[in-house]
């Protein structure tokens, strides 16, 4: 399925959780993944636990660094 | 006002304040107030039920005719209670004990499979709600679409709900969870409740969804002015923080494993909700608890299931690697796939000993919660995907079954060439395609070639070891298995 991360449009495989998008998100820029998990927000500006199951076509936002998005 | 409303929970419990309900009808044209506590996704986080509790009890001292909501996924997430005997009694003995009124079907709540799930609603004193779900009746659970509750006030709530499906048409849960079960979209049935307060004689609508934020908004969207007034939502562990308002629905959602409540408000006049609210209220990991809860958790995380063993191992492990072996041979039996694949940083131990092998052994193999996914690649997508693990678990080989790999290093240490051999020995045919089964870590953090973009089967790979070392019994002696080799040039 595909969502969208900082604006930038991952595939990624079916049923993933927003953990698995940031990381491969991060893996798609060859950044390293750090431990502690970024704060992340869908496109209403909410707050979104890493563990938060995503659908086809969703919005997130790492917060943790403005100039990636 | 959120401290006004802790510090009147701190004033309630210090002056004993206990809960009686008062049966008082307002007239007609009096205004209605009503309240309801809501959490989602708590994926039985029993931790938190003591604070908790503490918090329901000091509110039902405030708002006496307080209501209790959970929007779906109460269950898995935490071994003490996936592991009990039976399989999630746990949440739902303290959902009681809180007495919850009414809670959404959300897609763990199939995890416990079929039978169970019918055990665990016939045990549960709230009702469980999905309207497009079908075909459930011959297993035995007990799912309503909708409930409606009149309370002592006079105000009378109807409540439906709906659950996530997915692009495979089925919510998110191993598809042996749901076989027989029929499923429609949500945005196809919303419609059809619409009129459910009007044909019910109810004061407020209100949609209890496991549908996540996003199709919250876009069932919002497409509902016509004055038919739902509330959406209290789940699945996708979202924190609404403030009052978020879409074609004038309030929608909700408590993020996740009760670190959060939401605590709504609704004002009824003349049969229709004029005034709606909503705060977000942290649980705090330290402070007063309900003590009965705590007892109850104290003994749920004292589970003898976590000790009991699975499998005797014949052998003692030694390394991480022959450990990576028997988690794969796990991974691809409980897959049929043809070859299973972990990385290193997957296997937390490097050695197992020869003998009883118990459940928390295996969580301790593997602790992460990382959900079994499926790629179907390709022999040189399966070396795309070598060349980045390695590259990404510091120069270390993954762990096979199915398969033996043979990795050439040049002198730097990079690699210039990998060969696939199968398990007797012969060449691999690179011109196949395989079903590779892995972890969902290892499906997002290497970055390698493939045309299918994979699929999640929604249950744990520690979860599927446990279930494979139960029917296996004995394990094996692995002192001699050696399934990868890096020759150095």
């Amino acid at each position: 399925m595909k969502v969208i991360v900082n604006k930038k449009e991952i595939e990624i495989f079916n049923g993933a959780k927003v953990a698995d998008a940031i990381r491969l998100y991060y893996s798609l820029k060859t950044k390293k993944t750090t431990s502690e998990f970024p704060i992340v927000e869908d496109a209403f500006g909410n707050g979104l636990d890493a563990d938060g199951r995503l659908s086809e076509g969703d919005r997130l936002f790492i917060k943790e660094n403005e100039d990636e998005k | 006002m959120k401290s006004k409303i802790l510090l009147f929970i701190g004033l309630a419990i210090a002056f004993g304040s206990c809960k009686t309900s008062k049966k008082t009808v307002a007239k007609e044209s009096e205004n209605q107030t009503v309240e309801i506590l809501a959490v989602n996704d708590i994926h039985a986080n029993i931790d938190n039920f003591p604070r908790f509790g503490f918090m329901v009890d000091s509110l039902r001292a405030i708002y006496p005719d307080l209501l209790l909501f959970s929007a779906g996924d109460n269950q898995t997430g935490n071994p003490a209670n996936d592991q009990y005997s039976p399989k999630g009694l746990p949440m739902i003995e303290l959902m009681n004990a809180l007495k919850f009124d009414v809670t959404a079907v959300g897609n763990h709540e199939f995890d416990a499979g079929q039978k169970g799930f019918a055990f665990l609603t016939e045990q549960s004193h709230f009702p469980y709600l999905c309207a497009n779900v079908s075909n459930y009746e011959a297993s035995g659970i007990k799912i309503k679409p909708y409930h409606i509750i009149s309370m002592d006030n006079g105000v009378k709530l109807a409540i439906f709900s709906l659950l996530s499906i997915n692009s495979g048409g089925i919510p998110d849960s191993h598809p042996m969870h749901l076989e027989g079960l029929q499923f429609q979209r949500p945005e196809n049935i919303c419609p059809d409740y619409y009129d459910l307060a009007k044909k019910n004689n109810c004061d407020a609508l209100i949609l209890l969804s496991h549908v996540g934020f996003e199709g919250d908004v876009k069932l919002a969207e497409q509902a016509p002015q004055g038919s739902i007034d509330l959406i209290i939502g789940g699945h996708t562990h979202t924190t609404v923080k403030d009052e978020k308002y879409i074609n004038n629905i309030l929608i909700t959602q408590s993020g996740s494993k009760l670190r959060y409540i939401s605590l709504i408000k609704l004002t009824i006049k003349d049969k229709q909700v004029i005034g709606r609210s909503m705060e977000l209220l942290p649980i705090n990991k330290k402070g007063n608890e309900r003590a009965d809860i705590r007892s109850m958790v104290d003994k749920y995380n004292d589970n003898p299931s976590l000790n009991v063993t699975v499998a005797v191992a014949e052998d003692d492990f030694s390394s991480p690697d022959k450990v990576g072996y028997l988690m794969v041979d796990a991974l691809r039996s409980k897959t049929n796939a043809d070859i299973a694949l972990i990385n290193p940083g997957g296997i937390r131990i490097g050695y197992l000993d020869k003998g009883n092998v118990t459940v928390m052994d295996v969580y301790k193999m593997d602790p992460f919660g990382n959900e079994i996914t499926l790629f179907n690649l390709t022999g040189e997508e399966l070396k795309s995907l070598h060349i980045s693990a390695f590259k990404s678990d510091v120069k270390s080989p993954m762990c096979p079954s199915g398969i033996q790999s043979v990795y050439t290093l040049n002198p730097d240490g990079s690699i210039k060439e990998i060969e696939f051999f199968t398990e007797s020995g012969e060449p691999l045919d690179m011109n196949k395609t395989y079903l590779v089964a892995m972890n969902s870590y290892m499906s997002a953090a290497y970055r390698f070639d493939h045309k299918d973009p994979g699929k999640s089967l929604f249950r744990t790979t520690a979860e599927s070891m446990i279930e494979y070392l139960k029917e296996l019994r004995t394990i094996p002696s692995y002192r001699n298995e050696q399934r990868t080799k890096v020759i150095k040039e």
